[in-house]
């Protein structure tokens, strides 16, 4: 199974690898982040900070925007364009289908991580050595490869989601919209939740917290501001027990994709 | 050719058009736009929360760099301050939003002092390292304010923060006793004293104590007067001889004020 | 017996402005191992229903499919099979060997033999010098020939070809003719759906006539003839026209 899964995996990596588009995004990323040497000029204090936001904010949003223009087409570009049947006549399962682009489009993100983060460690530093220390005091590399672990999970976690919705629906653009508003629901569920916090409804406050099980707190894999500290100002076991929801999370939802995938006619 | 024409026809009309609508178009109000309500920044930003407030640090800089003469600050005041609370509270740790805050906000009127400390309140939770906050706020009590008991708080909080000045406690007993504290002010220069090692030092802090000593006497004839009479005396000559035998010297570096039923320590 | 149906019906169920469809209407067929079945029939007449329940791209609602004896749902199954679909579509980006190492990978073949393989049947089928072009660039002739290798590569005991001569010129066209045969005497299995009856009648041993999910006759090209009276293809007329 592994093999049919990787075998599945190294095409749909290497497909997105050669697409144009995604090539644009890494320039156009690496571009952004380049432009953070200029960004730190609107700053006159906390540089160092509004440099370290600014370059794992471009790293975000590439990331969203891989997942949103091409994560979430992969599946219904397979069907609308018959590759699907070339694919699925081989000996492989739909659920080995589904885990294979899974594990391609993984491979795909963390490469693209893997180009943007030494370059936004490398410019935080080229910004460091230019300053006095008072504006840019500290730089942790460790720090920084949690932050960047950090944008990862989340977004990988995104990634299963858009599995799951591609298993259930037909469509590209059914998919985007399912995951954009899915994406929404967990950027101001956080919001939701604080501002009820402090009422006395219950009943409001658990339903809140299933919906949380359902569409994860991404704040809580947010770790942009211990990349300027030199110690962590949270418990390792809150950090080891956020990312060990995220990737449970992302395991059970490709496991309900490969599920649902499993039981659906292809047209 | 004729597609040509076309071209060109149609591109020369846009000209005129836009030239017209730009001849039209007046600048002459210099204005902030408004933020969103912070909770709504909050939900959609997501992970760009601190990019969000950075914008807006960005925007309401622009516009501050921008502002021609003569404008009506109140004008846009409040607009201003809305930015702050907003970028202070969707990245209470960046620096830059408190020292913009406090530069453009605290000499416009009091409700934007106190607008401004309220940010700057943000901060002093986010950053309890940067001991600078505080003493703005500290500042902000006293200079524009003139809540001295509130300015001597922010102040001895600012003095705790490692790193902080020397001189931001002392500053602290100062505006304390000038704001009528004058048991707490006494109070942080015994914990200056303790802590200090500098022997230059130390004799200035003890040449305080005794000046705060002093007025504390007076504090002390004061509260007894009024238990003895039930009300406070209208000036301290009717402390002496009964509750005090003399009113102490403190200066050469202060003088006792006397102001509405209140010991101050003032400076000459 | 290597392919076998059984009253199988499909029913595509209604979608928003379409009316739902009946593509198969209990049709019942058999292939014998080594044999080579035509499945013919006008547009719509659920050719494509019968190809895609057997490789488990749809699932029946009523009727038993066997595959090697077993329910086609099985993707171990699918080593057995080599298909070739009817519009040939990859992953654009990618090249002709990438395909061919998917291909082989998915079956579990040595590395070495997967190279043999694809040298193989990408030099018979005239493609070995383009097979690291990516298949974007690709004319529709030369992604037809790169399918039928990705289908020939694992050795398949039984074909399942779907219009295998669509966009073949004439000197292509019979290049496959003369493989299908060669691959009939090793003793494959061919299910062939073709809309052109002179390649159906010159290569398949029987005959499967499908009109509106309907099977209409299921024997040997003789057997149609005879009935009829007429050559194939005013015998194939005859009969739809007479359901019609």
């Amino acid at each position: 199974m592994l093999l049919r899964v990787l075998a599945l995996a190294r095409i749909m990596f290497l497909d997105g690898l050669r697409r144009h588009a995604l090539l644009g995004i890494v320039s156009l990323a690496i571009a952004a982040e380049a432009f953070g040497l200029l960004f730190m000029d609107f700053f006159g204090r906390d540089i160092g900070r509004a440099s370290s936001d600014y370059l794992f904010s471009v790293m975000w949003m590439a990331g969203l925007l891989f997942l949103f223009f091409h994560a979430v087409q992969v599946i219904s570009w397979d069907e609308e364009r018959g590759a699907i049947y070339a694919l699925l006549s081989r000996p492989i399962s739909r659920s080995e289908y589904v885990l294979g682009v899974f594990v391609g489009l993984s491979a795909l993100l963390i490469a693209l991580l893997l180009l943007l983060g030494p370059v936004a460690y490398l410019t935080l530093l080229w910004i460091k050595k230019s300053l006095a220390s008072v504006y840019f005091p500290e730089l942790s590399m460790s720090h920084f490869l949690l932050a960047w672990a950090g944008v990862l999970a989340m977004q990988i976690v995104i990634l299963a989601i858009i599995m799951l919705f591609s298993g259930l629906v037909r469509g590209g653009f059914p998919v985007l919209l399912l995951s954009a508003s899915y994406y929404a629901i967990c950027s101001g569920l956080p919001v939701v939740r604080a501002s009820t916090a402090q009422h006395d409804g219950q009943g409001l406050n658990l339903l809140l917290q299933l919906m949380t099980a359902l569409f994860p707190d991404f704040s809580r894999l947010d770790f942009k501001d211990e990349v300027l500290t030199a110690s962590l100002s949270l418990d390792t076991a809150i950090i080891f027990t956020n990312f060990s929801v995220a990737i449970l999370y992302a395991c059970v939802m490709v496991s309900l994709a490969c599920w649902f995938y499993a039981r659906r006619d292809l047209q | 050719m004729k597609s040509a024409l076309w071209l060109a026809s149609v591109m020369t009309a846009y000209a005129c058009v836009f030239l017209l609508q730009e001849s039209s178009a007046t600048h002459e109000k210099y204005e902030l736009s408004p933020t969103l309500p912070v909770q709504m920044q909050q939900a959609t930003l997501g992970y760009f929360q601190q990019l969000g407030a950075e914008m807006l640090h960005i925007k309401s800089a622009v516009f501050l760099g921008g502002t021609p003469s003569g404008i009506d600050h109140e004008s846009y005041v409040d607009n201003l301050a809305d930015h702050f609370d907003a970028a202070a509270t969707l990245h209470p740790k960046l620096l830059d939003t408190y020292y913009l805050a406090e530069s453009s906000l605290s000499w416009i009127n009091s409700d934007s002092v106190r607008r401004a400390n309220h940010v700057l309140g943000k901060g002093i939770e986010a950053r309890p390292d940067q001991w600078v906050l505080s003493f703005f706020a500290g500042f902000n009590s006293f200079y524009y304010l003139k809540e001295h008991d509130a300015a001597a708080e922010h102040l001895q909080r600012a003095a705790a923060v490692e790193g902080a000045p020397r001189w931001v406690g002392h500053l602290a007993s100062v505006i304390a006793g000038r704001g009528g504290d004058i048991y707490g002010g006494l109070i942080w220069l015994r914990a200056m004293l303790a802590d200090e090692e500098d022997p230059e030092v130390r004799e200035f802090y003890e040449n305080d104590i005794r000046m705060f000593e002093n007025a504390l006497t007076v504090q002390q004839a004061l509260e007894q007067y009024e238990q003895r009479h039930g009300a406070l005396p209208s000036n301290l000559d009717q402390l002496v001889p009964e509750f005090v035998p003399a009113i102490p010297d403190v200066g050469p570096d202060f003088i006792l004020a006397y102001e509405d039923q209140s010991l101050r320590m003032m400076r000459p | 017996m290597v392919v076998s149906y059984n009253q199988v019906q499909k029913t595509y169920p209604k979608q928003l402005g379409e009316q739902a469809k009946t593509a198969l209407k209990g049709i019942s067929f058999h292939l014998a191992q080594g044999e080579t079945l035509g499945l013919i029939g006008p547009n719509g007449a659920g050719k494509s229903t019968t190809i895609r329940l057997l490789l488990d791209f749809i699932r029946p609602d009523q009727g038993k499919i066997l595959l090697f004896g077993e329910p086609p749902g099985n993707p171990a199954q699918r080593r057995r099979i080599g298909y070739l679909p009817e519009v040939p579509s990859f992953p654009p980006n990618l090249t002709c060997m990438d395909v061919m190492r998917f291909a082989g990978d998915s079956c579990h073949m040595d590395r070495s033999a997967m190279h043999v393989s694809a040298e193989k049947w990408l030099t018979r089928l005239g493609l070995w010098e383009a097979r690291n072009r990516l298949l974007r660039g690709f004319s529709k002739g030369m992604k037809q020939r790169a399918s039928f290798a990705m289908a020939l590569l694992h050795d398949p005991e039984l074909l399942i070809l779907d219009e295998p001569m669509s966009g073949l010129d004439p000197i292509g066209r019979a290049e496959i003719v003369d493989l299908i045969r060669e691959l009939k005497a090793e003793g494959k299995s061919v299910l062939f759906c073709s809309h052109l009856l002179n390649d159906v009648e010159r290569l398949v041993d029987r005959v499967l006539v499908l009109h509106e999910g309907m099977a209409l006759f299921h024997g040997s090209i003789d057997g149609l003839v005879t009935v009829s009276g007429q050559g194939m293809e005013d015998a194939f007329l005859s009969l739809v026209k007479g359901r019609a």
